[in-house]
């Protein structure tokens, strides 16, 4: 079956444009500032084991920032079209995102200046925003009686949601005496609930709706779906026992079974691309393809870094190719997809021929991302293994140059819709005009 | 391909397949390559592609919108809500005017050829044609093809695409 009967109740699933936008235009800019930031801590990035300072503050500005406001703006549209359920409010929605906003910002602030208040401040708020996110996704998910595979998938990723909160509260106000493991573990296990765990699964659940959406595909067959549904959640409680038990055997028993939850959860993806409609699918799947290959990575590296095979810098480039390789290259690559997409819906029938949507923006932007998204990418990665931090801080800036294009990519496409907009409303007479 | 159960839906996602495959044909012919390249219309993978164009978003733009206009949108209108009609049915209005220009100069270039004026218009109307179908087609299989099957039955599925067989010859 088809995943999703997208448009059925349209109109109702809709959110006013600027909701979702918001989230998205915060996650652009946010990302501009992470490479930004990441540029700046090139010399302490490369040795990062956890700790307060700037490579803190630029990790969370690509998580919260980035990633967290790209699934929340996301989820929020898309959670409503897909189940053809409305929103018993909006309210969540728009208060989340200032929770949001101001606790990112107090969070990282406190990170990057040690400030004793913040960070605790920050924190709360943040812990407030993704509540009601929870509340917001966990109402429609409730109601929702198909799109198993998904909605299993997202109710996954609000369990590991509620585990990276509690983790990182306990974190932030330095709680860590309760928990069977020191300090670095807590903090390895908040990276894996938040990055697995929640930004993970939800991105797992989603793409088996999103990537039949543009490829025009049936859902990917059951058995791949249900396999990864499985295993990777298997993986990822694993993981947390071997980060608590100390146990190398079992994180690395863990990173099997999340390869074969990769491979699972790709073969699916794979079967879309072959089967869909569409083929032509643009820079966007390139970019996603690429993040798939460094999904596929992911459990290698951790299975390796368990065992202590991946030197000194270890950590830091199993949470780089994490986070930065496959997250961050995969969201970016659904954005530029969504963002159009979602300005395309929203301006049809307003009565003015709607732009094309690769009007909507110049695409060579898009190029300009791509190419130096990819540098960065093997540039930190690799300064981060040889230890070099001038390849980091070099990788770093192409990342903030491609991050720049991308942003003005997204603001434009913002830029062209208020425009179409603003046209759709004066040809549109007022009330008292109608002669 | 899509698990479409109603024999009518099933020939409208068959003749949406087609058309999708004529225009990923069209798009790579009409890549940014060919900008100062025109077609050369003796080669006869350019005519068949020509000559598909013709045929194939003919049938498109006319048995194709005329069924779904005078028969599907009222009806899922009546029976769901009038927003996806009235937003297909305006961008029927934008593709059918395109698809028109396209292929008039599909048919004008299989007897002349093409030169830089007409190679110039043929890929700016193919372009904007192939990216606003596209975008037609995927938001017709995402909602109007899953809305028909929920109110639809058998037999009306049935008699209706006796008629759509029949009008598209």
């Amino acid at each position: 079956m088809f995943p999703a009967a997208i448009l059925v109740g349209a109109p109702a699933q809709l959110l006013p444009p600027w909701i979702p936008y918001r989230f998205f235009l915060t996650a652009v800019l946010a990302h501009v500032a992470f490479w930004f930031m990441l540029a700046l801590a090139a010399d302490d990035l490369v040795g990062f084991t956890g700790g307060p300072g700037m490579v803190l503050g630029a990790l969370h500005m690509l998580t919260l920032g980035v990633l967290v406001s790209t699934v929340m703006g996301a989820a929020s549209q898309l959670t409503p079209v897909a189940t053809g359920l409305s929103h018993f409010s909006l309210l969540p929605i728009r208060v989340s995102w200032w929770l949001h906003v101001a606790g990112a910002l107090l969070l990282i602030y406190g990170f990057v200046t040690g400030d004793a208040w913040a960070a605790p401040a920050g924190g709360a708020l943040e812990a407030a925003a993704l509540l009601a996110f929870a509340l917001m996704l966990g109402d429609l998910l409730r109601r929702t009686s198909f799109l198993r595979v998904p909605v299993r998938f997202a109710w996954l990723s609000l369990l590991s949601l509620a585990g990276f909160l509690v983790l990182g509260l306990t974190l932030i106000f330095d709680f860590s005496g309760g928990f069977p493991a020191d300090r670095q573990g807590l903090a390895l296990a908040h990276l894996v609930l938040a990055a697995h765990g929640f930004m993970g699964l939800l991105v797992l659940g989603f793409s088996n709706i999103l990537v039949p959406m543009f490829a025009l595909s049936n859902s990917p067959p059951a058995a791949s779906a249900n396999a990864s549904l499985i295993l990777a959640p298997a993986a990822i409680a694993i993981a947390l026992g071997g980060i608590f038990s100390e146990l190398a055997w079992l994180t690395a028993l863990a990173a099997a079974i999340g390869l074969a939850a990769v491979a699972a959860h790709l073969h699916g993806m794979a079967w879309c691309l072959r089967n869909g409609q569409r083929k032509r699918l643009g820079l966007s799947f390139t970019l996603i393809k690429g993040a798939w290959v460094l999904l596929l990575l992911n459990p290698v590296l951790g299975g390796l870094l368990a065992f202590g095979l991946l030197g000194e810098t270890g950590p830091a480039l199993f949470g780089f190719a994490m986070l930065a390789g496959w997250l961050l290259t995969f969201l970016t690559g659904m954005l530029q997809r969504i963002v159009p997409f979602l300005a395309g819906m929203n301006m049809a029938g307003k009565g003015v021929k709607p732009p094309r949507l690769s009007q909507l923006a110049d695409e060579r932007l898009l190029g300009v991302h791509a190419w130096c998204h990819a540098a960065a990418i093997l540039a930190v990665a690799g300064g981060i293994a040889a230890g070099n931090p001038a390849i980091t801080l070099a990788g770093s800036l192409a990342g903030t140059a491609g991050s720049l294009a991308f942003a003005w990519y997204i603001i434009s496409v913002a830029r062209s819709f208020r425009a179409h907009q603003l046209a759709s409303r004066q040809q549109t007479p007022a009330p008292g005009n109608i002669s | 391909m899509h698990d479409l159960t109603l024999a009518l839906c099933i020939s409208l996602h068959e003749d949406h397949m087609t058309t999708l495959q004529l225009l990923e044909r069209l798009e790579a012919a009409l890549s940014p390559k060919s900008a100062q390249q025109p077609l050369d219309t003796g080669d006869m993978a350019v005519r068949n592609l020509l000559t598909d164009v013709a045929s194939v978003l003919k049938a498109e733009v006319t048995s194709h919108f005329a069924f779904e206009e005078e028969n599907l949108f009222p009806r899922f209108s009546e029976e769901l809500q009038s927003f996806v009609p009235e937003m297909l049915l305006g961008e029927h209005e934008i593709i059918r005017p395109l698809a028109n220009q396209t292929i008039d100069l599909a048919r004008q270039a299989l007897e002349e050829g093409f030169d830089a004026q007409s190679w110039a218009a043929f890929r700016e109307a193919g372009l904007e044609l192939a990216e606003r179908e596209v975008f037609h087609v995927q938001k017709e299989e995402m909602g109007f093809l899953p809305g028909l099957e929920q109110i639809l039955d058998e037999d009306e599925s049935t008699r209706l695409n006796v008629a759509y067989l029949q009008a598209k010859g």
